[in-house]
């Protein structure tokens, strides 16, 4: 009968297996790859504080999501009254559907100009691919809420970046 | 769905950072693991102890003694060390006093014990004498007198000095006590004092806090004294080896010697309680063993009473009683007496014709308490035992409470905060 592999050993499976895709939900949430990586090391070291219920649990993804989105949400509220300098108001970016490296910048860029709820929104509805009863579990917010936010948050990349977001696809 | 925007989102998502080490994140979860269960383990021990302080139980035993302005309890336990302090909070009058070690300044500190069965401490200096209680138990006097029920000092004209304790006439109005002399003494080539200074013996107005000689004693000599019911007379035996035993009635208002009888080394004024409530006796405590001054361990003792009219003294018939005794008080007809004893606390016995009746009066702390004498003689005895609220706490006590509290209340707020967020029953995106 096979020995079932201590706590250390499944936590480092797991971390192999899904940590590059936290990692870049966690990019898309900060839009700083500085800033990305704190935040999954901060994420997964919670995690691995409480690794043991999260396993009897039986889904280590739904939790890990969660608490890498509210960690995202902590730290804004933890920050959020800090002044960021700007040397001058960035200018509306274009999209150029040929170039990752220009994809990257624009998508920041245009992901910067959105709230933290809203970013999240998008990432969980667009990159993640949830459903938006799903996407409010994670955010602990009703689904009209996350409807909300999609459609405000879609207006505002209209704005900032136009070619991100097709014109039919901006909720009313 | 916009799948320009997934797309994008896809493509920004590939220059993701790299991972950190598992193993890393792994010691520092595990540390963080430790540090939180550390923490809700002191927590839950602070809570603990919070709870055990719960003004639950001292109320209730208030409740169960009625907040009796007439019970004496039954037993009484040592204070906190941060109870409250009579400076900051008066609870008089009390019904008793004694002294403890339960105190911050390292020195003894007196207990007072209110009617509504609070406590205070008042702390001592190095070598203070708490003061005796007055027998309405309102006023406190020392070195000078303390008004219990407004915690302030009245200064007397002179300080008393405490040795041996002042004595209250049953009244509470007057009071006797010792000054000091000029501390001048002339030592001969033997080393021998020459001549010790007298010292004055005098009557403290409770009023006004005027005093007034009323007779002189050897520097330092022991002496004891009893008021007649009434007050006018005063009974003050002195005793040193050199100058015999004398027991003089005084009279109070004029200062003059009524009587003096002549005691042996053997025999002493029984306590401030020495005076019989018909006015027609003053009892004596005969030493069995030895002499009073010879302090022998295995003394025992037998009362004697002294007629006023006659002024025959007369035996009773018990003997052997045990302890070094004062008479504190009078109930139902019978001297009610203190025994302090060198292996064992202090007992408060009722003197019977063949016997002693033990009184339910059990008090922690060091030597025998003070009881206010109007309390002893006609209140009821064996109440509830008593036990002091941490609540009564002096102002800086309050503070690591608060701090703990606040705490509590922390953690209780995160608690919540994590329960009420919903588990979802989906992955992450694959690889």
């Amino acid at each position: 009968m096979p020995r079932k592999p201590p706590a250390a050993d499944s936590f480092r499976d797991y971390v192999h297996a899904r940590g590059a895709a936290l990692s870049r939900t966690a990019l898309l949430l900060t839009g700083d790859p500085h800033l990305a990586q704190d935040l999954v090391q901060q994420t997964l070291i919670g995690v691995a504080s409480r690794w043991e219920r999260i396993l009897a649990g039986g889904d280590p993804d739904a939790y890990v999501r969660q608490a890498l989105y509210h960690q995202h949400v902590s730290w804004w509220r933890r920050w959020r009254r800090e002044p960021v300098p700007v040397e001058r108001l960035p200018e509306p970016a274009g999209f150029d559907p040929y170039g990752p490296l220009e994809t990257t910048i624009v998508v920041r860029q245009a992901l910067r100009g959105l709230a933290p709820r809203q970013r999240a929104v998008l990432v969980l509805r667009y990159f993640e691919d949830l459903t938006e009863a799903q996407t409010a579990a994670v955010l602990g917010i009703g689904v009209g809420t996350v409807k909300s936010q999609v459609r405000d948050a879609l207006a505002r990349l209209r704005v900032v970046a136009a070619d991100l977001v097709d014109p039919q696809e901006v909720p009313r | 769905m916009t799948p320009r925007l997934a797309q994008a989102l896809l493509d920004a998502a590939e220059v993701a950072p790299p991972v950190p080490s598992p193993d890393r994140l792994w010691r520092r979860g595990r540390l963080r693991r430790r540090r939180r269960r550390t923490g809700v383990v002191l927590a839950c021990l602070l809570l603990i102890t919070a709870l055990a302080w719960t003004p639950v139980r001292s109320r209730t035993a208030l409740e169960v003694s009625g907040a009796g302005q007439e019970v004496l309890p039954g037993s009484v336990a040592e204070p906190y060390l941060w109870q409250r302090t009579l400076a900051e909070s008066p609870n008089g009058p009390v019904k008793l006093t004694f002294g403890t070690g339960h105190s911050l300044n390292l020195e003894t500190a007196l207990v007072l014990i209110g009617r509504d069965d609070t406590y205070r401490l008042d702390y001592l200096s190095p070598g203070e004498d708490g003061g005796t209680l007055s027998p309405d138990g309102r006023w406190l006097l020392g070195q000078n007198l303390r008004d219990l029920t407004t915690g302030e000092t009245r200064k007397l004209d002179r300080k008393l000095t405490g040795h041996p304790p002042a004595v209250w006439a049953p009244d509470s109005r007057t009071a006797v006590g010792g000054i000091g002399g000029d501390g001048g003494i002339a030592y001969g080539p033997d080393g021998q004092p020459l001549d010790i200074p007298d010292g004055e013996i005098v009557l403290v107005d409770g009023t006004s806090g005027a005093i007034r000689k009323i007779a002189t004693a050897v520097d330092g000599a022991p002496w004891r004294a009893a008021f007649s019911p009434d007050g006018s007379r005063l009974a003050f035996h002195t005793s040193l080896p050199d100058r015999g035993s004398m027991l003089t009635i005084i009279d109070t208002r004029t200062a003059n010697p009524l009587h003096t009888v002549t005691l042996t080394e053997r025999q002493r004024l029984a306590g401030p309680a020495a005076w019989t409530p018909d006015d027609s006796q003053i009892l004596l405590a005969a030493g069995e063993v030895c002499a009073w001054a010879g302090y022998c361990t295995d003394q025992t003792w037998h009362l004697q009473r002294v007629d006023l009219t006659t002024g025959t003294i007369v035996d009773e018939s018990v003997r052997g009683r045990p302890g070094n005794p004062t008479v504190i008080a009078w109930r139902d007809g019978q001297p009610v007496v203190q025994q302090a004893h060198g292996d064992r606390p202090c007992d408060t016995v009722a003197l019977t014709e063949t016997g002693a009746q033990p009184l339910p009066l059990t008090v922690a702390g060091h030597g025998c308490a003070d009881y206010a004498r109007d309390l002893l003689e006609e209140g009821i005895l064996g109440g509830p035992g008593i036990e002091p609220s941490p609540w009564q706490a002096q102002w800086w006590a309050y503070v690591p409470v608060a701090v703990l509290l606040a705490g509590i209340a922390l953690i209780a707020v995160r608690i919540r905060r994590r329960r009420r967020t919903p588990t979802p029953e989906y992955g992450l995106p694959a690889n």
